[in-house]
């Protein structure tokens, strides 16, 4: 009797023993991995994408928005059909796909890769139809994309979103690579505990700290203007034969971008198929000899420092002038004799603009060249800017101030040219383009704070300016182009291209700056063309495409002709 | 008198450890309830969600100036060529 309670106590104290030693290696040896294992079995992490921000127009509407997607990817251990099967139920369902590419992704598992990505971008409605057919080993992974309502029409103004090395999206250039930190957000995640079928567990522990979503950003950018723009530079590229050009139109009064456009351009949305050079913006980003354009900057300066008025008469005005062993000359070789200064604006004069720069001299030019923000980044809110810069002050000699009057030896971007002119406009005040007026996040909004404007010129030196642009446009090169009975002050301009060292005889860079109305302009723009084929000439290509545009905006702004 | 009061004490223990298990087995029923109401819940916020977002994008898509653009130049809309302006007395209320 007492041995069978002895041999039972044996048997529970073994038993007892072995219970021990599988809990210890369970709960001790393989404690850790298998609390990992149970984590992933009932705890589901998820990570929560932040929805980029959009990009506004000034009407409301959107430049640029997030739209929800899926990217339709293949497990080549699950998949049970064979690839051409799968491919001939589901191509159907995506028409835009390359079949063969397919088939081929599909048969990668003979390389050793187990996942493949198949096709991105597929809406929710094609992801459901795809789910219906219940294929073994396919699945989807959200995966948000970028939509551009508006195609290339504004690609290098507004950039594009890519990958960074990490994976994550990341935008590059315009608007989205200037403004990628607000606009991405912060990613948020969700932990929880989940039953065996995936569902969440009411008193499980749950957290979820959620996404935020980036910032909008509200442009100034006027779809119409944007639009106009866009249509009329791609038909003036094709009519001059031009190999590209630009157009940036800008509210003189407050630096506010209006529109933006430069073509060639590309699709934002599939920028992956297209060159990289494409994707910078040449408003911003290349620099140009300005040529005649530059001078009512110079004859602004000159008139501000009181060195001459608009009834000085230039006494060099006769022939060429010599200065060093350089001559220089007019660009049809027409001389005019006593022209007055507005007289050398409407001829374009190089001679009378080389008497101005004399008048005015090294120092002040060099001074006024910086007011004007000639040399300095204008600081607008678009990646990529860049600044060709100005030679120092004790760098000029007298033929480097002879031919910066008439714009040469001298380089600017688009944007610089255009915030110059902007001074002659608005009444002698250096304004910052900006393109985004506000951050807008629900109801949170915060607008841009205007800087301080700096008077570069007196009132009185850029009504004069103005007073020679007006006539200029009726009475210069340009005038058989002009949009009668609008009052326009401008200004042609044709620069030839340095190339090695000299200039290209028949390369040119044709440009026209103006801006309308001109008492209480509304906008101020800025056509170049490169490289025109039928003319070389600023008067016969941008300015006639200067006049076309604004004749359209005259319509859309409702501004009526004053005779 | 020890037996009677181990056998109110056995059957104390037994309501007490019933109401327990009737309790976590209605608790339990409870949990699931709910959470399959928030399953439920949470899938048809996801499916609103991807309703909104696909409304969100056809009205962005719809608004594209130049899609309304290539459509009105498809319907025969075109541009005016020459706008003539008329002077405010050539119209009829300036007259």
């Amino acid at each position: 009797m007492i041995s069978r309670i002895k041999v039972l106590f044996i048997f529970f104290i073994v038993g007892f023993l072995a219970l021990s030693l599988r809990l210890f290696y369970w709960q001790i040896v393989e404690g850790k991995d298998l609390a990992k294992k149970a984590i992933l079995q009932y705890r589901s992490r998820e990570i929560l994408n932040a929805p980029r921000g959009n990009i506004i127009a000034a009407d409301s509407t959107w430049l640029a928005a997030t739209q929800q997607g899926w990217l339709l990817y293949a497990q080549l251990t699950d998949l049970k059909k064979k690839p051409a099967d799968i491919t001939s139920l589901i191509s159907p369902l995506l028409p835009d796909v390359n079949q063969e590419k397919m088939v081929s992704l599909l048969q990668s598992s003979k390389l050793g890769v187990n996942w493949v990505p198949l096709v991105h971008k597929i809406s929710n409605s094609t992801k459901e139809k795809i789910e219906e057919l219940n294929l073994s080993g396919l699945g989807f992974e959200e995966e948000n994309f970028r939509l551009y309502p508006e195609g290339s029409s504004s690609a290098q103004l507004l950039g594009f979103v890519g990958k960074d090395s990490d994976g994550s999206d990341k935008g590059y250039f315009g608007l989205e690579g200037f403004y990628n930190q607000s606009l991405q957000g912060k990613t948020g995640f969700s932990e929880g505990e989940r039953d065996a079928r995936g569902g969440v567990l009411a008193n499980g522990a749950n957290s979820e700290i959620q996404a935020v979503g980036g910032v909008d950003l509200v442009t100034s950018i006027d779809k119409t203007f944007q639009l106009i723009a866009e249509k009329k530079l791609k038909e003036g590229i094709e009519k001059y034969g031009a190999v590209s050009g630009t157009v940036v139109i800008l509210d003189p009064n407050d630096g506010s971008v209006l529109a933006m456009v430069a073509y060639p351009s590309y699709d934002p949305a599939n920028y992956f198929n297209f060159e990289s050079e494409s994707f910078k913006n040449p408003v911003v980003s290349d620099s140009f000899e300005p040529g005649s354009i530059f001078k009512p900057i110079i004859m602004a300066s000159a008139l501000d420092a009181g060195v001459i008025n608009p009834l000085t008469v230039c006494d060099i005005c006769n022939g060429p002038v010599k200065i060093d062993k350089y001559s220089i000359e007019t660009w049809d070789n027409k001389y005019h004799p006593d022209s007055t200064m507005t007289d050398v604006i409407v001829h374009s004069d190089n001679v009378g603009m080389t008497f101005v720069g004399k008048k005015l001299g090294v120092d002040k030019l060099f001074q006024y060249l910086q007011k004007f923000g000639i040399g300095k980044s204008t600081g607008i809110d678009l990646q990529g800017e860049e600044n060709p810069g100005i030679r120092d002050e004790n760098n000029w000699n007298s033929v480097d101030l002879a031919t910066a009057t008439f714009g040469q030896g001298i380089a600017v971007t688009p944007i610089q040219m255009v915030r110059a002119i902007s001074v002659l406009a608005n009444g002698g005040y250096l304004i910052k383009p900006h393109v985004v007026s506000a951050l807008k996040k629900d109801d949170w909004i915060s607008n841009y704070q205007e800087a301080n404007k700096v008077q570069v010129i007196s009132e009185n030196a850029a009504n004069e300016i103005k007073s020679m642009m007006i006539d200029a446009v009726k009475n210069g090169e340009s005038k058989w182009t002009q949009a009668r009975g609008f009052k326009i002050a401008g200004k042609t301009g044709t620069a030839q291209i340095p190339v090695s060292g000299h200039y290209d005889d028949k390369k040119t860079i044709a440009s026209f700056v103006g801006f309308a109305p001109a008492d209480k302009p509304k906008f101020v723009m800025l056509v170049t063309l490169r490289e025109p084929k039928t003319s070389q000439w600023g008067s016969e290509t941008a300015a006639p495409l200067w006049f076309n545009i604004a004749s359209n905006l005259f319509v859309y702004l409702g501004i009526q002709p004053e005779s | 008198m020890i037996n009677r009061r181990n056998k109110k004490i056995g059957i104390y223990l037994i309501f007490v450890i019933s109401v327990f298990l009737v309790s976590q087995t209605g608790l339990s029923i409870y949990s699931a309830i709910k959470g399959a109401q928030l399953s439920s819940l949470e899938s048809e916020k996801n499916k609103l969600s991807t309703e909104y977002q696909d409304l969100n994008s056809e009205v962005i898509s719809l608004q594209s100036l130049s899609r309304i653009d290539a459509l009105a130049q498809q319907s025969g809309l075109s541009k005016p060529q020459n706008v003539i302006y008329l002077k405010n007395s050539d119209t009829l209320a300036g007259r």
